[in-house]
C-alpha cells in the first residue's frame, strides 16, 4: 500500500467543562489512505466530531499530533497557516449545509475561490459546471432560503468539492434529511470523491450511511474499536 | 481574496443592510459637516479680519515716531536711526522728513508740502505711477508729484501770494475720486521747466531764497494704494538741505542736529512687523502697525476658533463610535458567516479587511456627502445670514463661511481614517473569532 495520507499519532484531547476535565480523545492513532472513503461511526460522545475537527485542523489536540502527506503537522501550525492549508487541501460538508444565506447558489459554491483569489469569471465558470453536477444547474441563482434541504445540501456538496480539495470531510451530511435524499446524497457525495480520486472522511452516526465506505472507523468513549475494510468485510 | 472582491463584498454587506449603514453614515455626514462648517467659519472670521485691516492699510507696515522712553524722550535722529536701521526682519527703512517749498513751473505756482525719502526704499513703498518713473539714487533734484497737488498749480496773483481761489486743499482726501470726474492739471510739469524754492513768496523775509533747478520724473496714481499717494516726494538728501535753509531762513533751532520727523518700515512679513514693533516701542519710540491690530484680533477669535472646532471634533467623535457600534452590532450578527469563510480557509488578513473596508466606506462616503452637505450650509448662511453673526465685526459683505480646498481633503481624509480606526477594533474581533465555535451559533 501507498503513504498514508494522513497520519494521526498517539493524539488526546481534553475539553475542560467547568472545573471538570473530560477525555474527549484518548491516545488515537490511524492513518489514511488517499483515494478512499472513511466512515467514522459512533454514538455521540464517541468522539468521532472531536477527531474530525482535529483532522480538520479546527481544533488542536491537547497531545500528540497529525501529520499530512508525511510532511505537514497541523498540530504546529498557526492560524494563518492553517487556514492556507484548509483553503488549499480540505473541503468541508456540514449536517446543517452553512451556506450563506444572501449569497445565490453559484456564489456559495464559488466561496472557495474566492479565498484563492479567483477572477469573478472563472469562479462562476468553475460554480455552475459544479451545480451542473450536483443536479442544479437550473438553481444557480436560488438563494438558499428558496431550496429543499436536499439542494441545499447538495450545494454545500457542490462548495466542498468546487476548489479540487485532496480531502472532503463530511460532518453527518444526512442528518437533517429523509431516507430517500440521503441516499441521493450520500451518492453523489461518493461518487465525485471516487471519480475525482479524493480522500473523503464521512462521520456519521447512521450504520446506513457507513455502507458507502471503504474503511469503517467504529469509536466509542474516546477510542477506536474497530477499523474494518470492506474489502476484507466482503472476503470474509 | 483580490482586493476588488473585497470591495464589492463590503459595498453588498453594507447594501444588505441598508437602513443601518443609512443611519450611521448620517452619523458621518453630520460630524463632517459639523467639522467642516465650524471650521469654516473661523477661517471666514480670520479672512474678513485680515481684509478689513488690509483695507485699512499694509500690514506689514511701521510707522515709527519720536515718543517717550524711561530716559525721557527720545528723538529720530541720526544715531537712533542707525539703531532702527539693525532690527532684523525688516525689508526696507526709510526716515522722513519733510519741508515746505514753492514749485514753479511755467507761469504756474504750487506752495506745497514735499517729503524726502530714501530712493532705495521706494519699490516698497507700494506706489502706483500714472506717468513717468520713481526716483533713482542719481535724482537729487527730481520731484514724484501727486495728481491732487497739480491741480493746484496756479498763476500767482498780482502782490505774489498763490492760492486765492480755488479750494483744492483737501480734495485729495475727502473730495470725489470719481475716474469722470477728473481734472487735469493746469501745467503738465513733466515736460515744462520746473524751479522750486524753499518756503514761501509771500513770506515776509527779507533775504531771496535761493531758486534751485528741479526736474520733475514721476505722478502718481490718484489711489489710496500707499500712505504716500498724496505726498509730494524728493530725495531724502535734498530735503534734508532745503530744510536746513528753511530752518535758518525762519531761524528756527538751526543749529540743532536733524530730526526725522518719522521712519517707515516694511517688514518682511506680518510676524517680524510685530516683532519690530515691540522692539522698536522697547527703545522709547513710538510705533503703529496693523500687525498689532491683527495680532490682537486674532488672539480674540483663537477661543472663538476653539469652540467652534471643539464643537466639530466632538460630533465627529460621536459618529466615530458609531462606526464602531454599528461594525459590532454587525460582527455579532455575522458570527456564523464569518465561521462558515474561516471554515473555508479565508485568510484572517481577508476577513479583518472584509470589516475595515465596511467602516472606511462609511468614512469615505459619509465625508463626501459631508462635504456636499456643507456647501450647500455654508451658502445658505452666506446668503441670508450676511455678516450678521458677528455683529458689525466683519466688513460688508464678507462671507461668514469660508470652505478651501484644502479642507475638503483634511475633511475626507479625516472621515475615512476615523471610519478605519472605529473598525479597527471590531474587525480584529471578527479575526479573533473561533471558527468551530462560529459555525455552531445559529
Amino acid at each position: 500500500m501507498s503513504k498514508p495520507i494522513i497520519i494521526v499519532n498517539d493524539v488526546s484531547k481534553v475539553f475542560l467543562m467547568g472545573k471538570e476535565r473530560v477525555l474527549a480523545l484518548k491516545r488515537v492513532s490511524i492513518e489514511f489512505y488517499r483515494g478512499r472513503i472513511y466512515c467514522i461511526v459512533g454514538t455521540s460522545g464517541s468522539g468521532k466530531s472531536t477527531l474530525l475537527n482535529l483532522l480538520a485542523g479546527l481544533e488542536k489536540p491537547t497531545r500528540g499530533n497529525i501529520v499530512y502527506f508525511g510532511k505537514e503537522n497541523i498540530v504546529k501550525m498557526g492560524e494563518r497557516k492553517l487556514a492556507k492549508f484548509r483553503r488549499e487541501n480540505i473541503g468541508f460538508v456540514f449536517q446543517s449545509y452553512n451556506l450563506l444565506n444572501q449569497l445565490t447558489a453559484w456564489e456559495n459554491v464559488s466561496m472557495p475561490l474566492i479565498f484563492k483569489g479567483y477572477s469573478k469569471r472563472m469562479r462562476r465558470r468553475a460554480a455552475k459546471v459544479m451545480l451542473h453536477k450536483v443536479g442544479l444547474g437550473d438553481r444557480a441563482q436560488h438563494l438558499p432560503t428558496q431550496m429543499s434541504g436536499g439542494q441545499q445540501q447538495r450545494t454545500s456538496i457542490a462548495r466542498a468539492f468546487v476548489s479540487r480539495p485532496k480531502i472532503v470531510f463530511a460532518d453527518e451530511p444526512t442528518g437533517n434529511l429523509d431516507t430517500k435524499t440521503s441516499i441521493e446524497v450520500m451518492e453523489l457525495v461518493t461518487g465525485m470523491a471516487r471519480k475525482l480520486g479524493q480522500t473523503l472522511i464521512i462521520v456519521t452516526h447512521d450504520r446506513d450511511t457507513a455502507s458507502y465506505a471503504d474503511t469503517v472507523i467504529t469509536m466509542r468513549d474516546g477510542i477506536i474499536l474497530d477499523i474494518t475494510d470492506k474489502a476484507e468485510v466482503e472476503n470474509e | 481574496m483580490n482586493k476588488l472582491d473585497i470591495l464589492t463584498m463590503g459595498i453588498r454587506n453594507l447594501w444588505r443592510r441598508k437602513l443601518r449603514t443609512l443611519l450611521t453614515l448620517l452619523g458621518v455626514v453630520i460630524g463632517a459637516s459639523a467639522i467642516v462648517i465650524m471650521i469654516s467659519l473661523s477661517i471666514g472670521i480670520e479672512v474678513a479680519t485680515r481684509k478689513q485691516l488690509e483695507s485699512y492699510g499694509d500690514l506689514n507696515n511701521i510707522e515709527v515716531w519720536s515718543g517717550h522712553g524711561e530716559q525721557g524722550e527720545v528723538h529720530l535722529t541720526e544715531e537712533i536711526y542707525e539703531k532702527l536701521e539693525e532690527l532684523e526682519g525688516i525689508e526696507a527703512i526709510t526716515p522722513i522728513i519733510s519741508t515746505y517749498v514753492t514749485f514753479m513751473s511755467g507761469k504756474y505756482e504750487l506752495s506745497d508740502r514735499v517729503i524726502g525719502i530714501k530712493p532705495e526704499a521706494f519699490p516698497v513703498l507700494g506706489l502706483e505711477l500714472d506717468q513717468g518713473r520713481l526716483l533713482t539714487a542719481d535724482d537729487e533734484m527730481g520731484v514724484i508729484f501727486n495728481k491732487n497737488s497739480l491741480l493746484r498749480f496756479e498763476k500767482p496773483s498780482r502782490d505774489g501770494s498763490v492760492g486765492g481761489g480755488r479750494m483744492h486743499f483737501y480734495r485729495g482726501y475727502f473730495g470725489p475720486r470719481n475716474e469722470e470726474e477728473e481734472e487735469e492739471p493746469p501745467v503738465d510739469v513733466l515736460t515744462t521747466k520746473l524751479r522750486l524754492m524753499v518756503g514761501n513768496r509771500s513770506s515776509d523775509d527779507s533775504s531771496r531764497p535761493k531758486i534751485y533747478k528741479a526736474e520733475a520724473v514721476g505722478i502718481l496714481t490718484n489711489d489710496r494704494s500707499s500712505q504716500f499717494s498724496y505726498r509730494n516726494i524728493m530725495h531724502l538728501d535734498t530735503v534734508k538741505r532745503l530744510r536746513q535753509e528753511y530752518d535758518r531762513m525762519h531761524d528756527r533751532a538751526s543749529s540743532k542736529e536733524v530730526q526725522y520727523e518719522q521712519v517707515f518700515i516694511r517688514a518682511k512679513n506680518v510676524d517680524s512687523a510685530q516683532k519690530l514693533c515691540e522692539e522698536i516701542e522697547e527703545m522709547g519710540l513710538g510705533c503703529h502697525s496693523m500687525s498689532a491690530y491683527l495680532k490682537r484680533m486674532e488672539e480674540n477669535t483663537r477661543t472663538i476658533r476653539m469652540i467652534l472646532g471643539g464643537i466639530g471634533v466632538i460630533s465627529m467623535l460621536v459618529a466615530a463610535l458609531m462606526i464602531a457600534n454599528t461594525m459590532v452590532m454587525s460582527i455579532y450578527e455575522r458570527t456564523k458567516e464569518i465561521g462558515i469563510m474561516k471554515v473555508l480557509g479565508a485568510a484572517l488578513g481577508d476577513i479583518g479587511q472584509l470589516f475595515l473596508v465596511e467602516s472606511a466606506l462609511i468614512g469615505l462616503i459619509g465625508g463626501v456627502f459631508g462635504i456636499a452637505a456643507s456647501y450647500g450650509i455654508s451658502e445658505l448662511m452666506n446668503t441670508f445670514m450676511g455678516s450678521g453673526l458677528f455683529g458689525n465685526q466683519l466688513p460688508e459683505g464678507a462671507a461668514i463661511s469660508v470652505i478651501p480646498f484644502w479642507l475638503i481633503l483634511l475633511a475626507i481624509g479625516f472621515t475615512s481614517i476615523v471610519g478605519l480606526v472605529s473598525g479597527l477594533y471590531p474587525s480584529v474581533k471578527a479575526m479573533r473569532i473561533s471558527a468551530l465555535e462560529a459555525i455552531r451559533t445559529e
